[in-house]
């Protein structure tokens, strides 16, 4: 392990989180709401702690492990999670710590989870803050730092491989560096695209940026208390909807597809793609039926609010907690499945849950030919014995994690539909669950101990469970 | 003509004797030395030991003089690199290659003068493949072969004992095809292959070949009316098929295209991991096909085509005889040995196909000289199939067909004129540049051969 290599790493991280922390200030300045001076010494304090870092770690690595790996990624979504926090107790929006601690680390994660009210009257630039958080932690801030930092790019494919969602992690280009690029070039574009496209239908353009950077980060931060439900426009919800299903499809098919000129072909080929497609019509068609044969909510609503669900975004158009008790377990189950593989959202994704599918069925039709020789396939391609394994390693220890983050929530006096429920919306990184965190309240009242467990549940989620786990486990610090 | 052919395996060592039977001058490259002393053990042929595709051993061979090359080795790539060493160093003028994989085939741009210089290239298991696909399309038939890019086919069938066309003649036989333009070229009775007149009378057991449009095939198969298949499309059977060798491998493709459900039985254990992996729907299983639990495990007794087609013989006979006894109602056996090829009949086993003689025969047609494109053989080989250019120079143009004096048991089964297919009767004509598809006895082949080789006046 190269200790000081990995503080470096650190250092130069943070710094850029620091960088990215003027543009509120920038923001505040234009629309004169103060705070511009509250965010410049957040910076400061970050930047400084990045520059000692960088002192200290002497330069770039020459080489990092894929323990280094491992190591990096971990701490600095809990550093930043912590740093990003600063702009809330210097501009005094969170009095308590915990709850600056709570709303960062929920914006990083893309979990879209509040502890804020009355977001209509809270000045620009912290709304502005949230939602860029969601943003940078949506492709992922590391993911980022390899695109625009060559330094980064010797361990660049370690801190990759930790720090990507997915089983299989494909390089796009030959060189690691490309490869991030890319990624966050679509990213970039679909951002400006989504943000064009709201501004059109209707919304202020502050709005517009705002929800642009929630919505293609699969986040749910919103800048109005009633979330979606603001907007009561048909083409504002509609393209939502729209953005949200293309930021939950595998950035690597976007990519493959862009450069076939768009065709339709390379996404319907795709087994992931076409299973998420059939998932999330299953789930409109079943709510819908739940929902409207008792006359408690519209059509659109029930498109909205379950796309935004299935895909772990978080925005509500109307309090779907009203809806018929089987509509919940649904919604519940989505939250679980979550979007595709090498997307920006979260839960266990839709290929582990379709390899896991074809898996079970593949017991059942070795019970038919005994002496059959049968594969688990996904795109026409053999997944091999070794990947299952990890999938059910991996399915394991997120119900675990899932089932020790409700126990200790309930714990703290959590009555048992929201320990159930908070835990689920946080771990899968989507945001809002049931019970007293339903989509019309916040995690506001919910006890300080509570909102550590979900903050550490969010992280563990992000960067799904190995990631993290691996840090834990004695020989990962043995020489 | 100097012909050098590389490898002396099954398609090798075929081919060699059968060239060499024919008057050339053969020499055979293998760097095993005891198949070559088998090679040089049966026929007259000059044998050379060492690697094909080195530059030194197919001097050895007197590559400077040969005409013909045929790099039948089981190697791809060999073959490949032997014919470029052969087309640069040498000049051979003709060179024809064995290639297995269908990646390099499906890239025909890959051959060429100034690319790879293969002038034809054999896949032994590709033509297997095709025919048994072919045959599993017509089950009622016990034969199909297509001449002409599939535009006429030559079909195979026995008379049923109950069927309505036992007991009539030939002349009789449009009233029963509804009209249907066939027409029938060779007739076996009592094992005895010939070219029938409109006087043979078909009896139940008996075996026939029709001559038939590519587009009529299903219509004339409808009114023949074989009922064991009739309504069972492709989509709708259960195949079984047994060995995962190459062939076994492609005709699992294209059945998974046609929506068959297959199940294939595959003894290698590596192999069949790798064909799971390959296949996308075809269920694999691993286990021998001659144990009884395995073929009831997978209810054989509910298939209906049961393909043999392992790279060993024997297990191919006793596996369909192993079907046989659970009544599947369509059996294929591959068989590359010419002793068990006559025996199949013997035993009850009616469809095999022969990978060897497929080859061979692709191999041939091309050696022939004239305007002969295509040639296969029918029953137990002593009819033979033609399909010649008639050039402008030969004698059996324009005449009326009762009236053309062909050599003897020689029948002209179809006219191939551009797109159109012609089933002739007697008022028909041959004109210049037609396609003519020749039924005869194998004695006469020399005399039908010099109908339509190049005359003396032409030059």
């Amino acid at each position: 392990m190269h200790i000081k290599g990995v503080i470096w790493t650190l250092g130069i991280l943070i710094v850029l989180f620091a960088s990215g922390m003027l543009l509120p200030a920038l923001v505040s300045l234009y629309f004169s709401s103060g705070h511009a001076d509250h965010f410049l010494i957040a910076s400061a304090l970050t930047a400084s702690l990045g520059l000692v870092m960088m002192k200290w770690g002497g330069g770039s690595p020459k080489r990092l492990s894929h323990k280094d790996g491992f190591l990096i990624v971990a701490l600095a979504w809990v550093v930043l999670s912590l740093l990003g926090a600063t702009p809330f107790w210097t501009t005094g929006v969170c009095e308590d710590i915990v709850d600056g601690l709570f709303e960062s680390t929920s914006g990083l994660t893309t979990t879209g989870a509040t502890v804020l009210t009355d977001l209509d009257h809270i000045p620009p630039s912290i709304l502005f803050w949230r939602s860029m958080q969601e943003w940078l932690g949506g492709m992922g801030i590391i993911v980022l730092a390899v695109a625009v930092m060559p330094l980064l790019g010797v361990g660049g494919m370690q801190l990759f491989r930790a720090e990507t969602p997915g089983p299989v992690k494909d390089k796009l280009t030959a060189r690691v560096t490309e490869t991030a690029k890319a990624l966050w070039y679509i990213y970039l574009a679909m951002t400006v695209l989504s943000g064009i496209a709201l501004w059109l239908a209707g919304m202020t353009p502050f709005d517009a940026i705002n929800h642009a950077m929630t919505t293609v980060a699969i986040g749910g931060f919103s800048t109005h208390d009633a979330s979606m439900g603001y907007y009561d426009s048909m083409w504002i919800r509609g393209l939502t909807v729209i953005f949200m299903l293309l930021a939950g499809i595998n950035f690597t098919l976007h990519f493959a597809a862009m450069r076939r000129g768009f065709s339709i072909k390379s996404y319907s080929s795709d087994d992931e793609f076409r299973t998420y497609i059939k998932w999330i019509s299953l789930l409109i068609l079943l709510i819908g039926a739940l929902t409207l044969l008792t006359g408690s909510g519209t059509w659109d609503e029930v498109i909205f609010n379950t796309v935004s669900i299935a895909t772990t975004t978080g925005f509500a158009v109307s309090d779907y907690a009203l809806w018929p008790p089987g509509t919940a377990m649904l919604l519940f189950a989505a939250m679980f499945v979550g979007a595709c593989a090498g997307s920006t959202g979260g839960g266990m994704k839709v290929v582990r849950v379709l390899l896991l599918f074809q898996q079970g069925m593949r017991e059942i039709r070795r019970l038919i030919h005994p002496h059959g020789i049968i594969h688990v396939k996904i795109n026409e391609q053999s997944i091999s014995g070794s990947v299952v394994q990890a999938l059910w390693g991996f399915f394991v220890l997120y119900m675990v994690c899932y089932a020790i983050v409700a126990i200790l929530l309930s714990f703290t006096g959590v009555d048992m539909l929201t320990s159930l429920t908070a835990a689920a919306a946080c771990i899968t990184n989507t945001g809002p669950g049931f019970g007293t965190v339903g989509p019309a309240s916040t995690y506001a009242s919910l006890p300080d101990a509570a909102k550590g467990v979900l903050m550490f549940g969010m992280v563990l989620g992000r960067l799904e469970v190995f990631t993290f786990f691996v840090l834990l486990v004695p020989e990962f610090w043995r020489k | 003509m100097n012909v050098l052919i590389l490898g002396a395996g099954e398609v090798g060592f075929h081919i060699a004797q059968r060239l060499a039977s024919e008057g050339n001058d053969v020499s055979v490259i293998d760097n095993d030395a005891a198949r070559l002393q088998r090679v040089a053990d049966t026929m007259d042929v000059q044998t050379v030991l060492g690697y094909a595709s080195h530059p030194t051993t197919l001097a050895q061979a007197g590559a400077e003089n040969a005409e013909l090359l045929i790099a039948a080795t089981t190697n791809d790539e060999t073959n490949m690199l032997a014919c470029q060493v052969a087309h640069s160093l040498f000049k051979v003028t003709t060179k024809m290659a064995r290639i297995r994989e269908a990646d390099y085939v499906n890239h025909p741009k890959l051959f060429g003068r100034d690319e790879l210089p293969i002038d034809l290239i054999i896949s032994p298991e590709h033509e297997a493949a095709k025919s048994i696909v072919k045959r599993f399309q017509v089950t009622s038939a016990v034969d199909a072969q297509e001449f002409a890019n599939g535009k006429v086919q030559l079909l195979g069938m026995r008379i049923p004992p109950k069927g309505h066309l036992a007991g009539i003649a030939l002349s009789e036989l449009h009233e029963v095809v509804d009209g249907l333009r066939t027409y029938v070229v060779a007739h076996e009775h009592n094992r005895l292959w010939r070219v029938p007149t409109p006087e043979t009378v078909l009896l139940a057991g008996d075996s026939i070949y029709l001559a038939v449009a590519g587009r009529d095939v299903e219509r004339l198969l409808a009114c023949m009316g074989s009922e064991e298949y009739r309504g069972k499309s492709s989509a709708q059977r259960n195949v079984l098929i047994v060995g995962g060798g190459h062939v076994g491998y492609i005709v699992a493709q294209q059945l998974e295209k046609l929506g068959t459900s297959v199940k294939l039985i595959e003894y290698n254990p590596m192999r069949a991991e790798w064909l799971a992996e390959h296949l996308d729907r075809t269920v694999v299983i691993h286990g021998d096909a001659l144990d009884r639990q395995l073929l009831e495990e997978e209810s054989i007794d509910t298939i209906d085509d049961f393909l043999a087609l392992t790279n060993d013989d024997e297990t191919n006979i006793l596996g369909s005889l192993i079907a046989k006894k659970y009544k599947v109602g369509h059996i294929v056996t591959l068989v590359n040995r010419a002793i068990y090829s006559d025996l199949m009949r013997e035993m009850g086993l009616e469809i095999t196909v022969s990978p060897r003689l497929t080859t061979a025969s692709a191999i041939l047609r091309h050696v022939r000289k004239g305007r002969i494109f295509d040639l296969s053989t029918l029953g137990d080989g002593t009819l033979e199939v033609l399909e010649a250019e008639a050039l402008k120079t030969s004698a059996i143009l324009n005449i009326p067909l009762s009236e053309l004096q062909l050599p003897e048991n020689t029948v002209i089964g179809a006219i191939i004129r551009g797109d159109k297919v012609i089933i002739p009767n007697g008022d028909s004509m041959v004109e210049p540049n037609d396609h003519v598809l020749l039924i005869t006895q194998g004695t006469a082949l020399r005399e039908v051969e010099k109908l339509f080789e190049v005359g003396l006046e032409f030059f």
